[in-house]
């Protein structure tokens, strides 16, 4: 816990929660304006296939989980490489590797604090942009029908599994930019993954859960491979 | 007197370059040893080699009796300025020599530190509104706050105005009498021979020559040092021409 703290002290913590406030407010405004386009388009022209997944609250949730995996991937990717990254690419590496403590222990600590940031964050972002929909469909009554029973469970589920996603996807583009000694490489393997992956997450809106646990085994285990490579090569690292 | 450091025939190369070839030394409790080397030498990455920043491709350096390996329980006893020093910049002095402290886990005054470098008054200001020297200093106390028995100094007075390297001369000098070891270095001649007790001239990878404050520009280090093993002649010659003789040394020339 001490050297969390530690860990902590070195980012401005405050700028990147200001960056997932502003994450959070993009996420409702889409989310907000997802139940209208349902209302336009069905008003206007009948139901469309495109708007099908605008229809009920299954396809909401898959693209609102969609957006925020992409944001808070991005997000994790940047804010690893600014913890990983930037300190054992940097100066600061001088300084980090001649404290007692083991190289492992220290990339361990950075790792978990990248990770439970950005699933904690991710989870309570993505669950109140759902909630805060919820209560504005209920408001404007627009609501489209709620056909599934367990609607609360699979929101909650989805956007824990959404938040492991996230964090895994910013470990392994972190490995991959430390590889090049770039946090921009980083950032930038972050948003061709978010590019391939996030549409996984629509294929099948009424599996969502079951889509987003296969996909988050995968990328788990992918991240834990890529974890113990970086663990080896900074372990070995010279400065 | 207590051998701090000992290193044996160290070697480290990069790629085909022998960096640091049969390098061996030792640094005892209280001394300061100047490592004197032109640019190049291999100076620093003896100094990465002794906080495990650099491997050790052969040989073997000892720290208080232990040997530097993947083991990272010795760093503790090791304060170290490596290259120009880096700092986390939005937090203070007190912050960041706080959080020094917690990693090293060991307690110290701050303020002493603080107030030891001329930093007591800057020490709710932001780092990144330091000067290059005000960052030295700040440097050198990270360094020794948390009472390091060895010291290892990479070009520390760099950046430095006449009056702040008196000043580090006279906190070094401190800091040795108290038992600290001190491992300096530069490729400045006068620097070294202003504040090392001993002097190893590093070239081609090791250590070529060593001396002692015989050689002192200052008359009382002389006297106060154990100069029997030169004649009075030899020594007035070398004071004078010192920096002559040791340039040569370095080209490899014998004298």
């Amino acid at each position: 816990m001490n050297l969390c703290r530690l860990e902590l002290m070195k980012i401005r913590l405050s700028t990147y929660l200001w960056a997932i406030l502003g994450v959070f407010a993009s996420l409702l405004a889409i989310g907000i304006m997802f139940l209208f386009i349902f209302q336009m388009e069905a008003g206007e022209n009948g139901t469309s296939a495109e708007a099908e997944l605008f229809a009920n609250w299954n396809g909401l949730l898959a693209l609102t989980t969609a957006l925020a995996f992409s944001c808070f991937s991005i997000m994790s990717a940047v804010i690893a490489s600014k913890v990983i990254i930037s300190e054992y690419c940097g100066r600061n590496a001088v300084v980090l590797l001649s404290y007692p403590v083991s190289r492992k222990t220290m990339l361990g600590i950075k790792c978990l604090i990248v990770s439970g940031i950005t699933t904690v964050f991710a989870f309570i972002s993505n669950t109140l942009v759902i909630g805060i929909m919820y209560i504005s469909a209920h408001i404007f009554e627009i609501m489209p029908q709620m056909n599934t029973e367990h609607f609360l469970s699979t929101v909650l589920i989805s956007s824990f599994l959404m938040g492991i996603l996230s964090s895994a996807v910013g470990i392994i583009s972190t490995a991959l930019g430390w590889k090049k000694r770039s946090a921009v490489t980083a950032i930038v393997c972050s948003l061709i993954m978010v590019c391939i992956f996030a549409n996984c997450i629509t294929v099948s809106p009424g599996n969502i859960v079951w889509v987003m646990l296969a996909m988050g085994v995968i990328f788990v285990m992918a991240a834990n491979i890529v974890y113990r490579i970086l663990t080896n090569g900074i372990e070995k690292m010279e400065v | 007197m207590q051998t701090i450091v000992d290193v044996n025939s160290v070697e480290k190369s990069y790629g085909f370059t022998q960096v640091i070839n049969h390098c061996s030394f030792q640094i005892y409790e209280g001394e300061i040893y100047g490592l004197l080397g032109i640019n190049g030498a291999g100076k620093t990455t003896l100094m990465k080699m002794m906080i495990g920043l650099q491997q050790i491709d052969r040989g073997s350096i000892y720290i208080l009796g232990k040997e530097v390996s993947s083991n990272t329980e010795y760093l503790s006893n090791i304060g170290s300025v490596i290259e120009n020093p880096t700092f986390y910049e939005h937090l203070n002095a007190r912050e960041l020599l706080s959080m020094h402290l917690s990693y090293m886990r060991k307690k110290a005054d701050i303020s002493e530190v603080l107030h030891l470098v001329g930093l007591e008054k800057a020490d709710k200001k932001r780092i990144s509104e330091y000067s290059l020297g005000m960052k030295q200093r700040l440097g050198l106390a990270r360094a020794i706050v948390h009472h390091p028995k060895l010291l290892i100094l990479d070009e520390p007075l760099n950046g430095l105005d006449p009056i702040a390297i008196a000043e580090m001369r006279g906190l070094m000098r401190t800091l040795a009498n108290e038992g600290m070891s001190i491992l300096l270095s530069s490729h400045i001649i006068e620097e070294i021979r202003h504040t090392a007790d001993r002097i190893g001239i590093l070239s081609d990878g090791h250590i070529i020559q060593e001396l002692s404050r015989c050689f002192s520009s200052s008359d009382t280090d002389r006297k106060q040092s154990d100069c029997e093993f030169v004649t009075e002649d030899e020594q007035k010659l070398l004071v004078e021409n010192f920096e002559d003789y040791v340039i040569g040394l370095m080209r490899g020339e014998r004298i």
